[in-house]
């Protein structure tokens, strides 16, 4: 009888121990996670539109139907990146995300410098020489320094309403996701 | 040979209790990290770097993207204030006030999180902007397949969903937003029968 009690012990332990491990790397192994269905559809360095509002692509879950939404992923080791979007909407936000789905730095278009998109993400090294000699063109940059090398950066854009329809499409399609070669000077 | 059986229990009821376990603590109203106003759940740190791992691992699962807390909070209910299931042919009255925010947005969407179409094709959504409000801020939205006045969330199907109300640009993503603040509530009005 102290046996099978034994056992159950054992099976318990054993429980917690595979629970712990499947909780922990879920988000290294997911196959359909966010960068890895990003990954299937879209280029590097380059804006993709995931959704319209009104609709969706079935790239993403759970995406507001009153926004339309942009990705696009990038690599620190190559480059540094630029992103930059101009337009007049009402709202806009822009996201850094983590090869794992984490947030890592996000802003509006209200915690902008002068309601303007425009984002550098470095890495420490790359921010060290920037700081060392500023170009002009990042004067009124956010500037993010990410440790975490690749990513993926998404852009949402607010239509308020359906004669909005034709700014939130310019807005995405324009949208640029480069990478910055600091020019001296 | 009693050994043998022994061990092959261990693992069978580990593997299956230990994956059943962590099952459950990623469907959606489970988990740690949440946040609960009456019928809502948010998960504020769900996009955060430091997120507890049963959030990340939900994200990750879920291959949602969420809001960074510099815009916005979504909040999902599946229940209604008696808390039965919410029901694609069934009338809703959504009522209360929300936290502050810039803005908000109230979408329906099935329980997998893909956006929910009226008949017309339309996404079933509605923006706090254009909403038809009483003289102290507060609103009731009417959800379900019939016609209602004021303002109307159209639903069309039968099955479950849930509602989804995003804020944005919130006070309440950070540290001190959370505390004390309202949600508005879900009253079933009626099903067909």
């Amino acid at each position: 009888m102290n046996r099978s009690f034994y056992v159950l012990a054992l099976a318990f332990v054993l429980a917690g121990i595979v629970h712990i491990l499947i909780i922990l790397l879920i988000p290294n192994y997911a196959t359909k996670d966010a960068w890895t269905k990003l990954a299937g559809v879209a280029e590097p360095w380059k804006f993709s539109i995931l959704s319209q509002p009104g609709s969706e692509t079935g790239i993403l879950p759970l995406v507001d139907p009153a926004f339309g939404t942009a990705a696009c992923r990038y690599d620190l080791n190559e480059a540094p990146l630029w992103v930059s979007a101009g337009g007049n909407l009402p709202f806009w936000s822009v996201a850094i995300f983590d090869r794992q789905g984490r947030n890592i730095y996000s802003f509006n278009d209200r915690t902008a410098i002068e309601r303007e998109m425009l984002l550098i993400v470095l890495d420490p090294v790359q921010m060290a020489q920037l700081r060392k000699n500023p170009p002009k063109e990042t004067e009124k940059a956010v500037l993010v320094e990410s440790s975490v090398k690749q990513g993926f950066v998404l852009v949402r854009a607010l239509q308020e309403n359906p004669s909005w329809s034709a700014e939130v499409r310019r807005f995405l399609r324009e949208a640029q996701c480069k990478r910055f070669e600091a020019r001296s000077g | 040979m009693r050994a043998f059986t022994e061990l092959f229990a261990i693992l069978i009821i580990g593997l299956t209790l230990g994956g059943a376990l962590s099952w459950m603590s990623i469907q959606s109203n489970h988990g740690f990290g949440t946040l609960k106003i009456g019928q809502w759940t948010a998960w504020p740190q769900s996009g955060s770097i430091d997120a507890d791992p049963y959030t990340k691992a939900k994200v990750a699962a879920d291959g949602d993207v969420p809001l960074g807390a510099a815009e916005g909070l979504a909040f999902h209910a599946t229940v209604d204030l008696r808390g039965d299931p919410l029901r694609l042919d069934c009338q809703y009255n959504i009522q209360g006030q929300t936290p502050p925010a810039r803005f908000w947005t109230l979408s329906a969407h099935s329980i997998d999180g893909h956006v929910l179409k009226t008949p017309l094709g339309n996404a079933s959504n509605i923006i706090s902007r254009s909403l038809l409000r009483g003289t102290k801020g507060d609103f009731v939205v009417s959800t379900g397949p019939q016609l209602a006045s004021g303002n109307w969330l159209e639903t069309t199907g039968i099955g479950p969903f849930q509602l989804i109300i995003r804020l944005y640009d919130s006070p309440i993503t950070g540290a001190s937003g959370i505390s004390g603040a309202k949600m508005p509530t879900i009253e079933l009005v009626g099903c067909p029968t």
